[in-house]
């Protein structure tokens, strides 16, 4: 024991908040932050004795931790383009609350610091609002339902956060997570029984709900919305936007792909770079917290279903020519590929389930992108799609599984 | 040969050495706990005299089975926990009173006496069978790849002729094929009526539920039997010597424990008197493999009847401050996320830490793959956690014994432990077919 003095703060007054302890409804908090700064004290019993060193904590923080460098990076992106929009316009504003951090750091001459400054200043308030909610909802349920604080909330929080647009309201970002924390998983048990991913649930809800100020051309760089003034040659679109307008030509007069992997885009605070999501994708297959089978069969369906297309051509649907490398780089396949599809609870829970769970949200992102003309990005509505079907798949896989048991017994 | 690819053998340190020594008792006991479904009728009390091979216990639930004593001596004490549940029958050993004989020529009544019969074990359920049923098969183990166990062919040639008579004697029990399992190439092969069968890989590779699954699959209409190899010596010595065997040998394994070793001690015996002297403090003594065993002190301190060995771990949490930040050099791990699953030491100290709380099942791959069974265990383990036992039995629970789910438990970041959850069900489906 290491640190003696927290061990006895800890062991003195757990009795307050177990059994007929005065405290005892708050439980879950205490047992939350005692987990957060020691592992579990508890010991095996029989018949099993020992343990893998694994706990769901360490999941989701393993999740956690390897979304920390997309975050760094979509600050940085944020402060470059927004940065690059404010100069262009000869505006040190970002007309609201924003400009009284930011002028801390400056407009002018931007170096990475300030844009990381810039950048830092949208983001965290949107992750802080995300995961304090969130968190408060967590504790509610947790107390009334008498069930842990899951360790899961770190992850829909973080992955919520990184899913908006820079320039969202922060109200809007409150009432994204509740939706999500509360109609996405809490409603059904919590961590580990809910059916739908909950930080996608959430941003499925903002993007219904809020449709003007959560899409368009102008929410995705910093400050671009309180301001009028647009100058010439200068624009908010995605990739995304331009390839449904004008296909792969479209996309390539404003972008090189080499940007898209990179990150340097226009869009979602965490969605841009190719480059830090494989990482985190690295991070996740090689700790097989992720499962590889559902990336793989993503990546497949996708590949396939635009081929498909490719081949299939059209004169009048500009985005059927747009390539499968082109798709991996723009818009949030990348992110929804290696955080959100993967996510183990909601998704098919079977091995071959898994195959077919992925190759679902590839090709339904690749109809949803090129044949439906309301919404311009798929990935999100094909991971939601694909969650509803899992129980589906996975009740097909274990109906294969006892016809083939039954055939065993002769 | 069959070889098993999905499967885990724990790096655990301690491993026993196989040199034998001989340790003597003066209190040995009977275990309340060892059959499953045994309703035990006393036929002994406090103060009593008891011969060696004289009823103990009789199941009221079939009135043919009996629970045999395992030494001569006088009855000490009765040990009962919840709900009066019988935990264990203590006695102290004196050998002058003397073995009772069995003078009898015809093998099943001499396994039905002698309580020997208790030694097989129903597949599915893992129960005592009926002494009229007949089953399809019958298994004979002969592997152990459980974490400190010692390969069953170095007990078994300690003692061969034993072996080959029990052997004998249940491939002319019934008219029915024989497997017997072994994992060792320089296992004797040579029975007749026998089938041998090598099987190769990691845990749960010498688990008979694999054996089973693999060979001969069982459901409420296919009922195969199994026997583990200790078993069949003692029947192999109560046919020869028509007495029942007092003792058999062991492993003594665990990081603590002194020296890891075989033993060579009494059936039933007091585990605190066996390994005084032998074991380090602050360890928790386990009858049986750390995976599936049980702690063994107050009225549980003597060895099952089942077991073929006792591991001694260090009995302490890993209480380390901000864990989950931490690489866990030392941390044992299924899967990839601590430190060590990349820079190996060679063996881990395991202690007896829980390593997290309970939480609702994540389908992690971890489940998968140290299943090597064609069982699909994440939706299996779901079944049995909310009883849904029609789906359970279509996913292949009758197959299993709760040791065959030991790893699953292992390795859950969940916390759960599924042996006890998949008893419980196999017990709610055995009454609901009855």
């Amino acid at each position: 024991m290491r640190f003696p003095r927290l061990r006895n703060f800890f062991d003195s007054n757990k009795k307050h908040f177990i059994n007929e302890g005065k405290y005892k409804k708050w439980f879950p908090i205490f047992d939350a932050i005692e987990n957060f700064i020691f592992s579990t004290t508890t010991k095996t019993t029989n018949p099993i004795h020992v343990r893998d060193a694994l706990d769901i904590q360490r999941v989701m923080v393993i999740v956690w931790l390897s979304t920390f460098p997309i975050m760094f990076y979509g600050m940085y992106n944020i402060g470059d383009h927004g940065l690059n929009y404010l100069n262009s316009i000869n505006v040190d504003n970002t007309g609201d609350w924003h400009h009284y951090l930011i002028s801390l750091v400056g407009y002018e001459n931007p170096t990475i610091f300030s844009k990381i400054w810039f950048g830092a200043m949208y983001f965290i308030p949107i992750y802080f609002i995300s995961f304090t909610v969130g968190l408060f909802w967590e504790i509610v349920f947790a107390v009334v339902r008498k069930h842990e604080i899951n360790e899961g909330l770190f992850v829909s929080s973080v992955l919520f956060a990184l899913t908006c647009p820079p320039d969202i309201p922060l109200w809007q970002a409150a009432m994204g997570i509740t939706f999500g924390i509360v109609i996405g998983k809490e409603i059904f048990g919590g961590t580990g029984k809910n059916f739908l991913n909950p930080a996608l649930t959430g941003r499925a809800f903002l993007y219904f709900a809020y449709p003007t100020q959560i899409s368009g051309d102008r929410v995705w760089i910093a400050g671009m919305s309180d301001h009028t003034v647009i100058p010439e040659g200068f624009s908010g679109a995605t990739p995304l936007a331009y390839a449904a307008e004008s296909g792969v030509n479209g996309v390539r007069d404003n972008f090189s792909w080499f940007d898209s992997f990179v990150g340097n885009i226009p869009g979602s605070i965490g969605e841009t770079s190719v480059v830090f999501i494989a990482l985190a994708g690295m991070i996740l297959l090689i700790t097989r917290v992720a499962s590889y089978r559902i990336i793989l069969g993503t990546l497949i369906g996708m590949i396939l279903m635009t081929s498909i297309l490719n081949i299939v051509g059209s004169d009048t649907n500009p985005m059927f020519n747009l390539p499968w490398y082109w798709h991996l780089v723009i818009g949030g396949f990348a992110f929804g590929l290696i955080f959100m599809a993967t996510e183990p609870v909601s998704g098919s829970g079977t091995n071959l389930g898994r195959w077919i769970y992925g190759a679902i949200i590839g090709i339904t992102v690749i109809l949803i992108r090129v044949i439906n003309p309301a919404f311009p990005e798929g990935m999100m509505l094909s991971i939601l799609f694909a969650n509803l079907l899992a129980p589906v798949i996975d009740h097909l896989v274990i109906s294969s599984n006892i016809k083939h048991r039954d055939r065993g017994y002769v | 040969m069959i070889k098993i690819s999905k499967g885990l053998d724990l790096p655990i340190s301690g491993t026993p050495e196989n040199i034998l020594e001989d340790v003597d008792v003066r209190t040995c006991g009977v275990l309340g706990t060892d059959h499953v479904g045994f309703k035990p009728t006393l036929k002994k009390n406090i103060g009593d005299e008891v011969k060696a091979g004289e009823i103990l216990l009789e199941n009221k639930k079939d009135q043919n089975i009996y629970i045999t004593s395992p030494a001569s001596g006088r009855i000490t004490d009765i040990n009962r926990g919840n709900k009066r549940r019988l935990l264990s029958i203590e006695i102290d050993i004196d050998d002058e009173i003397g073995s009772i004989e069995f003078n009898t020529d015809n093998i099943l009544d001499l396994l039905i006496n002698s309580g020997y019969f208790s030694f097989f074990k129903t597949r599915p359920f893992n129960r005592t069978p009926h002494v009229d049923d007949i089953p399809k098969s019958i298994f004979v183990n002969c592997c152990d790849t459980n974490p400190l166990s010692i390969d069953p062919f170095n007990i078994i040639t300690l003692n061969q002729e034993l072996f080959d008579k029990g052997l004998e004697i249940i491939s002319k029990l019934y008219e029915v094929p024989v497997y017997c399992t072994y994992q060792n190439d320089d296992f004797i092969t040579s029975h007749d009526n026998v089938e041998f069968i090598k099987f190769n890989g990691p845990h749960p590779a010498g688990l008979v539920g694999t054996h089973i699954h693999m060979i001969s699959p069982v459901n409420l209409d296919n009922v195969v039997w199994s026997i583990g190899f200790q078993e069949v010596m003692s029947i192999g010595y109560l046919y020869i010597h028509k007495m029942i065997r007092n003792k058999k040998t062991i492993a003594l394994g665990g990081e603590g424990v002194y020296e890891p070793k075989l033993l060579n001690l009494r059936y039933g015996s007091n585990i605190d008197e066996a390994i005084a002297g032998k074991i380090k403090g602050g360890v928790r003594v386990i009858s049986g493999s750390v995976l599936n065993g049980i702690s063994s002190s107050g009225a549980m301190k003597f060895i099952g009847t089942f077991d073929n060995q006792i591991s001694v771990i260090p009995d302490n949490s890993n209480d380390i401050l901000f864990n989950w930040l931490m690489p866990g050099k030392n941390l044992h791990s299924k899967l990839g996320t601590f430190i060590s699953s990349w820079i190996k030491p060679k063996k881990f100290i395991f202690n007896t830490s829980k390593n997290g709380g309970n939480r609702a099942i994540v389908p992690l791959p971890s489940y998968e793959e140290v299943m090597p069974l064609n069982i699909l265990s994440t939706q299996l383990l779901k079944a049995i956690v909310t009883k849904d036992i029609e789906l359970a039995i279509r996913l292949g629970a009758l197959e299993l014994s709760p040791e065959d789910l030991a790893l699953l438990s292992y390795v859950c970041p969940s916390k759960y432990d599924y042996q006890t959850i998949l008893a419980d069900n196999l017990n709610l489906i055995y009454e609901e077919m009855s």
